[in-house]
């Protein structure tokens, strides 16, 4: 099986367990056969605390991960944080724009409207409602931030290992397919990701 | 100045060299060995200010413990070893080595001194060591002012062609023997100039880390003639300057003015506690209105504390500082570092400064080589210099990969926040 080098930059322990979650997920569902290996080292390097961390370092840090660390795959995480979706592709673009082009084919970007609370709600809501057929998306995603949080994890700050606990728990049931169906910024993320995989 | 600095053994500094410049900057995460490295100093010159001979008894003084408990920890030999730019523009060379016993099981220490044309390298370094390892039962002369004595005595020939040793036999008398390996100019003569040099910057090395609320107590009256460590005799020195020292007292008024310009002058108030004259120090605004001591801010406070530092009668020639930034506010911390920097370069005192501050670290954007970088890895400390070995290599591989050149020194705090040049927990 080819091992493949990632890590990560992205803004809290929410977004780090849902991509470390969902990653070998994402393989089984496109029938590739990869092993993913995290470097941890490059992650605590670049630990950021909040979008606007995330968004100051991540275009240098692409540099430095596959300049000095031999990465095969740059995970880099944003929250949207806006409920207003039209302007998500024009934003998403920019934030690959700003990627070196020598490294961008490397770079993945996920940028979940609004939050990556947001993605666990779907997930939630499909775990709970299986038969269900009503498209919630504008439902979920109008939820503002705060609330959806609190929607998620019972309290607005949650302490990391129940957080990550509760995550692991509810990402390891996601329905892909129908994730994808109903959310556009989860799809751009599988989407991208799967062109990565075709070209390594 | 001290330039190359190598240190082994000395609690997490396993085996360490840097290249030290005017003003320096240490930074990385807490428990990287920043202190240490600080300390390491002060040991040195505790060790060469030393009164008694016996390094037993000196040992147990330092590290409070047992010779014998030292002995069991001293694995390996506790080693320093300093390059200095002399003033007459010669280089000195110093090594010291602590090893905890001989087969005898006797205090073993070995001291070497020398003066070069020509700067020093890591290598002769190596050499010297090399040779002191032949050497096990010999303390090789040395820079302990009783000693140098002896080596004046000794009426040591200054001629291109002689190149020795002087060693201190078991027997503690000196020989000098001619050691042809010692090729390259490294080790020639030791004059005045050299002793006074290296005197000069070990003397007295203290770790100033002044305490805000310490100084703002009450303080005898004027006594002091110099600062202690935490600055909590700040007051009574100002007292004493100011009779004795009029000329600095002046100084340090003027310098305060000019950094903090709400302030003109300086007032001291004599309080009685249980019986005890004591005074208390307070600074007048434009407007005449006196701030005592305890209504000043913790920023005022220090930077007062910091001026008499660098003032003091002999001020160190080597400073070590703390978080000088602490209890500064952001905005004023760009001229405090200002003023270190020209007080440096005025008064020729080699800075070591900590800091764990992104606004401070920004001041040294135009001086990479002089920040240094500090990382706890597997129990030891590595140390990196910003420019040497953190800029340099990364501008190297970025050609060779054809990526970008990242701006490193652009926001050098942030960059170092960010984790661009390490040293983040």
């Amino acid at each position: 099986m080819k091992q493949l080098k990632y890590s990560l930059i992205c803004e809290d322990v929410a977004h780090k367990t849902f991509v470390e979650t969902v990653l070998p997920l994402f393989i089984r569902h496109t029938n590739e056969s990869f092993d993913f290996i995290f470097d941890a080292d490059f992650y605590y390097r670049f630990k950021a605390r909040n979008s606007k961390d995330v968004l100051k370092r991540y275009a240098d840090a692409a540099i430095v991960a596959f300049r000095d660390y031999d990465m095969d795959l740059l995970l880099i995480g944003v929250d949207y944080d806006d409920r207003d979706r039209s302007a998500f592709n024009k934003e998403l673009d920019g934030l690959y724009g700003a990627v070196n082009e020598v490294v961008r084919d490397k770079s993945v970007i996920f940028f979940p409207v609004q939050a990556i609370e947001h993605w666990l709600l779907f997930i939630k809501f499909r775990i709970e409602n299986p038969g269900s057929t009503k498209n919630i998306s504008t439902d979920i995603e109008k939820i503002i931030r705060k609330k959806a949080k609190v929607d998620f994890f019972g309290e607005s700050r949650m302490p990391r290992d129940k957080q990550k606990k509760m995550i692991v728990e509810i990402v390891g049931q996601i329905d892909i397919k129908w994730l994808i169906s109903r959310s556009e910024s989860f799809k751009r993320f599988y989407n991208d990701f799967k062109c990565f995989l075709t070209q390594t | 100045m001290l330039q190359r600095v190598n240190i082994k053994n000395y609690r997490s500094l396993k085996d360490v060299t840097v290249d030290l410049q005017q003003v320096n900057l240490l930074i990385g995460p807490n428990n990287s060995g920043k202190t240490n490295f600080l300390k390491a100093f002060e040991f040195l010159s505790t060790f060469i200010n030393r009164h008694s001979f016996s390094l037993d008894y000196f040992l147990m003084s330092y590290f409070r413990m047992s010779v014998t408990k030292i002995k069991n920890r001293m694995n390996e030999p506790i080693s320093f070893s300093f390059s200095i730019k002399l003033s007459d523009g010669k280089y000195g060379l110093y090594i010291l080595e602590i090893s905890g016993a001989n087969k005898n099981n006797e205090p073993i220490y070995r001291e070497f001194a020398g003066i070069s044309k020509k700067n020093i390298q890591i290598e002769e370094i190596d050499n010297v060591r090399l040779f002191l390892d032949d050497l096990v039962d010999f303390g090789i002369v040395v820079n302990n002012a009783h000693r140098w004595k002896i080596l004046q005595d000794f009426e040591i020939p200054v001629t291109d062609d002689k190149r020795f040793v002087l060693v201190l036999n078991q027997d503690k008398e000196l020989e000098m023997r001619k050691k042809s390996w010692l090729t390259n100019d490294l080790i020639e003569y030791v004059d005045e100039g050299f002793l006074f040099d290296f005197g000069n910057i070990f003397k007295d090395i203290i770790i100033y880390k002044p305490d805000t609320n310490r100084i703002a107590e009450p303080g005898k009256l004027g006594v002091e003639q110099f600062i202690n460590a935490d600055a909590s005799n700040l007051v009574s020195f100002l007292d004493n300057i100011r009779d004795i020292h009029p000329e600095i007292y002046e100084r340090i008024k003027f310098d305060l003015n000019e950094c903090l310009d709400e302030f003109s002058d300086l007032r001291f108030i004599k309080v009685e506690r249980d019986g005890v004259l004591y005074k208390k120090i307070g600074l007048i605004d434009k407007r005449k209105k006196i701030f005592w001591a305890e209504e000043l801010s913790e920023g005022t406070l220090y930077f007062l504390a910091l001026l008499s530092i660098i003032h003091q009668p002999n001020p160190p020639k080597l400073l070590l500082l703390e978080e000088p930034e602490k209890g500064i506010h952001p905005r004023r911390i760009h001229e405090v570092m200002e003023y270190i920097f020209r007080l440096a370069d005025e008064k020729k005192i080699q800075i070591v400064l900590t800091t764990h501050n992104t606004q401070l670290v920004d001041e040294f954007e135009d001086t990479p080589q002089s920040v240094f970088v500090f990382e706890m890895i597997n129990g030891a400390t590595e140390i990196k210099n910003l420019n040497k070995d953190i800029i340099e290599p990364a501008n190297k591989k970025s050609e060779e990969t054809g990526l970008p050149f990242i701006r490193y020194t652009e926001l050098l705090g942030e960059k170092w926040f960010q984790g661009f040049i390490g040293g983040v927990p």
